[in-house]
């Protein structure tokens, strides 16, 4: 039955071919059913057409078509104004920005030279500290050194021997001298003959 | 100055010559999708919109009504799908409030195409009131001739039973 149906569905939308109507035709006029499922599916189709056809409404066109005069790219005036409100407060921010920047910078430099300033400073000390210790150390050495003296024995004056006086140089000058005045002088020729001639 | 639109045969027409022929159409399909008066007139305006709107993207190799009702299609079935998605309940109470069936009289066919779902009523518009063959309605609604042909017959038999009261 569904089969039938459905080619009586098909014959209603005039889907069918001539040999497909003639089997159809054939069926119909043996069955009561398909008749009147061709009556009913006929009866729906006109229906349906005049109810679609029977619906009417005021369809007044809107404002839909875009105006000619307008200018279609024209960006709109609240956009307009948000885009330039924007920029400004880019352009401040990025102003801001640099100027943090800078100062940033600076107190960096001012960094470096209090930190150089303070390495040269901390070199300074170090030094004075260093000759300071080498001071200290010196003068406990000098310390030691004077506490060991204290108990080494001084020379004194009294200690030293006396050295002869003039007059007794002077004597002991002229005897040396009156002893080489009466001395015999020996030369080569004396030994002459394995004696000496003379006295 | 007038909006003007070119047809498929490439051929210069006003705008509201378009609109006043083919509104109408686009309005009664767009209400067989979506069942509600001001949804299929928001749907038309929509069309027309798109329309104009893309109006260059338009090759020409389909007729205009054609290209119409695909942009119309496309949106009803997105409205259809953000109603799903959004809020089924009050899309019910619309409905009931809008369509709701005299039960006290006789069934109408108004009320028997509103309870059939929105892919049958649109079939059964495309063929009986525009009268597409199986194969433009295939090519509109982007499914096969077969697919068509079962659906069509479906939704009579179903139209059919609820009218008898079967349903």
């Amino acid at each position: 039955m569904k089969e039938i149906e459905l080619q009586i569905s098909q014959f209603v939308d005039n889907e069918l071919n001539d040999a497909e109507q003639k089997k159809l035709f054939s069926v119909l006029a043996e069955d009561q059913n398909a008749r009147q499922t061709l009556s009913d599916f006929m009866h729906l189709k006109k229906n349906i057409s005049a109810h679609h056809n029977n619906i009417t409404t005021d369809l007044l066109p809107r404002s839909f078509i875009p105006d000619q005069t307008k200018d279609k790219h024209e960006p709109n005036r609240k956009y307009k104004a948000m885009f330039y409100f924007s920029l400004a407060a880019s352009i401040v921010l990025a102003m801001l920005l640099a100027w943090n920047q800078k100062s940033k910078d600076e107190l960096y430099e001012q960094n470096n030279v209090l930190q150089a300033k303070y390495n040269s400073l901390e070199r300074q000390y170090s030094n004075v500290k260093e000759t300071k210790t080498e001071k200290e150390s010196f003068s406990q050495q000098l310390a030691k050194k004077s506490a060991l003296t204290k108990f080494v024995k001084q020379p004194s004056l009294k200690t030293l021997p006396k050295l002869p006086d003039t007059e007794f140089l002077s004597r002991i000058k002229q005897k040396y001298e009156t002893r080489l005045a009466n001395s015999v002088v020996i030369t080569k020729e004396d030994f002459i003959g394995g004696q000496i001639v003379g006295n | 100055m007038e909006k003007v639109i070119l047809n498929h045969k490439r051929e210069i027409i006003p705008f509201t010559e378009l609109y006043e022929k083919y509104s109408m159409d686009i309005y009664r399909y767009s209400l067989s999708i979506l069942k509600d008066e001001d949804d299929a007139k928001d749907a038309v305006q929509e069309t027309f919109v798109k329309y104009v709107e893309n109006e260059s993207s338009f090759r020409g190799d389909a007729s205009q009504k054609t290209w119409l009702l695909v942009v119309a299609r496309n949106y009803c079935y997105s409205k259809l799908r953000r109603a799903e998605k959004s809020n089924i309940r009050i899309d019910e109470e619309v409905f009931e409030s809008s369509y709701e069936p005299q039960y006290d009289s006789e069934i109408t066919l108004k009320d028997a195409l509103i309870c059939l779902s929105s892919e049958h009523n649109e079939l059964l518009f495309l063929k009986e009131y525009d009268g597409y063959s199986y194969k433009e309605i295939a090519e509109l609604t982007n499914q096969s001739i077969e697919n068509v042909k079962i659906k069509l017959f479906r939704a009579r038999q179903q139209l059919r039973e609820i009218l008898k009261g079967d349903k």
